[in-house]
């Protein structure tokens, strides 16, 4: 058994010593009585304390005795020692691994812990990793790295002595600012496993099926569209079919409809409205247009609600964008707009950024010892033993009361 | 009313309890007069000096000797006795079975008896908190009936004037208090000493219960039922200095009492009553014989 704050046993111990001693040198006041010749009875004898040779009430010594070391037990944390796994491997199967590199997951002993993530930390085993494919999903170290924290929540031996395998192309998607502060925290060594990470795609080609002057075919018209075949359709008017399919095909499509009401009610109304994706934000000459549809948002208005959505569909995703624009005044040609605008053409799951955070930015030289995460028990034996302790002294009152009433 | 102390009063049939000095001058009684009077029991003759009764000359003797004497005889004059009993909060020990006060009773009752078969009149009094309950002397018969009313009527309660009620007793020539002396016993023996003084033949009679001598040797917080803030823890450490002071209280008792040329009794709970009222008049006998 471990403690993980031995000073409280020797807390209890003193205690119950003075209870020990509180039973030796004292009892209870003894039972009035009448006596006439009271008077004779010499004044110095004490009237409540009667001073004793040997100890009194057993039962409630055993009982104090009792409650008071299980109590310092519970605050001594005292736990069955939990040993842990030799390594915690966390692999990445985002979107931005290029090659998978499983190599780092074997685990001959089988006492390996193994994470695979993408946005989603899950456990697996051994076997399961190599049938896994890399997602379509963003991947978050974070969400990884807490997942392995976790793991380890109900170990309280060789903290220190676990190791932690990254196994991850590193990419600046994947990381954010609590990232390396979770690797801080980390009691044993870490390593990072950098694999090659996924091409980021080129500048997809697109296209807009508009009509007349309308005014965001007007501001992407003077964005020129990437090499090769489009894979990016916005559609101003009514979606078909073959809309659809195309989406299926693994293509993008942009659903951004022209509202019924766009014009003057929509110049009016516009002035008031703020939208904005994750880099860029537009103030006035835009309006809500309708109810959006499900999905992911990936521009909101300014009150929080979704002027954007994503959805998966097929091998590619159909994008629905509520957001009416005044065709009047010139909205539609600012920068910030034609940010909107190309935010809205980018690949589905959103921009893709590769790009390689060095691992000195991750792992510090020096790694700063946190104590925010306590060595976490996973026992509920003190909980357990403070409970045993208010039940003895609930037997206690009990006990005393009736020693008292006889 | 007196059937619970029959067994007593048979057992008292036949005792007498004389005098242990000449009585005053009084009612014809049993007990010899310090006055010599002119009874059919002669005693003796005394030169005849101006101004005696003319009425008790021997004129046979002055005929044979033509010379003038008196003839004198004893007289005999009743002792009326007055009983004082002491109803404290004290004598209600213990308050299970047979206690201070009982037994006090049951003495008072026998001594009562004793003297009215000795054709002294007998007066009791009970020195209650909430005041004196006396009945007047008389040598009826019936009046152990009264005195037996009496005592059931009273609860010993509180801290009375034990003194005062001495006092008033006083102007008998035979007075007996019967106290456990645990309320005032100064200003008590102070008025006991008063009466002695005025020449009344005083007898003390010391009740104690056997409780009191040999209290429970298990330890507690022994509590005066007369002095509410007196508690004391008794135990078997200090059970030795209240044994030495309660004897030495007792001894103080008994001398202040011997001091004043009065009679005094220790009674104990667990004597047989007949036991203790034998002794009481014993006690005034074996006093009258060492006058003698």
């Amino acid at each position: 058994m471990s403690f993980a704050a031995p000073l409280w046993l020797a807390v209890a111990g003193v205690a119950a010593l003075g209870v020990v001693l509180a039973h030796l040198f004292s009892s209870s006041t003894p039972p009035s009585q009448v006596l006439p010749t009271a008077r004779f009875v010499p004044e110095a004898a004490p009237m409540s304390v009667l001073r004793t040779t040997r100890l009194t009430d057993l039962g409630l010594l055993a009982l104090r005795v009792l409650a008071v070391l299980l109590l310092g037990l519970a605050f001594a944390g005292a736990h069955v020692p939990v040993s842990g796994p030799a390594r915690v491997v966390l692999v990445d199967v985002s979107r931005a691994v290029g090659t998978a590199h499983a190599d780092d997951a074997d685990n001959p002993d089988g006492t390996d812990r193994i994470i695979v993530f993408d946005s989603v930390p899950r456990a697996v085993e051994r076997a399961v990793v190599d049938t896994l494919k890399p997602s379509t999903a963003r991947g978050s170290l974070s969400g990884a790295l807490v997942a392995a924290h976790r793991e380890i929540a109900g170990i309280t031996a060789g903290r220190n002595e676990i190791e932690l395998v990254i196994v991850s192309p590193l990419v600046r998607e994947e990381v954010d600012s609590a990232t390396a502060q979770l690797i801080a925290l980390w009691e044993g060594p870490v390593r990072l496993r950098r694999v090659a990470s996924a091409t980021p795609p080129a500048q997809n080609a697109f296209e807009v099926r508009a009509s007349g002057d309308d005014p965001v075919a007007a501001s992407l018209s003077s964005t020129p569209p990437g090499p090769g075949p489009s894979r990016v359709r916005l559609v101003r008017g009514a979606l078909t079919s073959a809309d659809s399919m195309w989406a299926v095909q693994g293509n993008v499509l942009v659903h951004w409809p022209v509202s019924a009401a766009s014009g003057s009610s929509a110049s009016s109304a516009s002035s008031a409205w703020a939208v904005a994706t994750s880099h860029h934000t537009v103030v006035g000459g835009l309006a809500p247009q309708r109810e959006r549809a499900a999905g992911v948002a990936i521009a909101r208005w300014a009150n929080g609600e979704p002027a954007a959505t994503e959805m998966p569909h097929g091998a590619g995703c159909i994008r629905d964008v509520a957001i009416s624009v005044d065709p009047i005044g010139d909205v539609a040609l600012r920068e910030s707009f034609l940010g909107l605008a190309r935010a809205m053409l980018e690949p589905c799951g959103g921009a893709r950024d590769f790009t390689a955070v060095p691992e000195a930015k991750l792992l510090p030289a020096v790694r700063a010892r946190q104590a925010s995460i306590v060595p976490g028990t996973g026992s509920r034996l003190p909980l357990a033993l403070a409970m045993l302790a208010l039940i003895a002294v609930g037997i206690e009152q009990a006990l005393r009361g009736r020693t008292r009433a006889s | 009313m007196l059937a619970p102390y029959a067994p007593l009063l048979d057992a008292l049939t036949g005792l007498t309890w004389p005098s242990g000095s000449r009585a005053r001058v009084g009612e014809p009684g049993a007990h010899r007069s310090s006055r010599l009077g002119r009874s059919p029991e002669f005693t003796e003759y005394r030169a005849y000096r101006p101004g005696d009764d003319l009425r008790r000359l021997d004129w046979k003797l002055y005929g044979r000797t033509d010379r003038l004497f008196l003839r004198i005889a004893d007289d005999h004059a009743a002792l009326r006795t007055a009983i004082v009993l002491d109803a404290s909060a004290s004598m209600r020990f213990p308050l299970e079975g047979h206690g201070k006060w009982e037994h006090a009773c049951a003495v008072a009752l026998g001594l009562a008896a004793v003297a009215i078969n000795d054709g002294d009149a007998v007066g009791v009094t009970v020195s209650a908190a909430a005041g004196d309950r006396a009945l007047a002397p008389s040598r009826r018969r019936d009046m152990l009936h009264d005195v037996a009313q009496l005592f059931d009527s009273v609860h010993p309660v509180g801290t009375p004037a034990l003194a005062e009620s001495v006092t008033r007793g006083s102007a008998h020539p035979r007075l007996v208090l019967i106290t456990d002396f645990l309320g005032d016993a100064e200003r008590s023996l102070g008025a006991l000493r008063v009466a002695a003084a005025s020449g009344a033949e005083i007898f003390a009679v010391h009740v104690v219960a056997g409780e009191e001598l040999d209290p429970p040797s298990r330890p507690f917080v022994a509590a005066d039922p007369e002095q509410v803030e007196l508690r004391r823890a008794l135990s078997t450490g200090n059970r030795p200095g209240y044994d030495a002071a309660f004897t030495a209280w007792r001894a103080g008792i008994a001398s202040e009492v011997h001091a004043m040329n009065a009679r005094y009794v220790l009674t104990v709970t667990t004597e047989p009553v007949r036991d203790a009222v034998r002794r009481v008049v014993s006690a005034a006998a074996v006093v009258d014989a060492g006058v003698a």
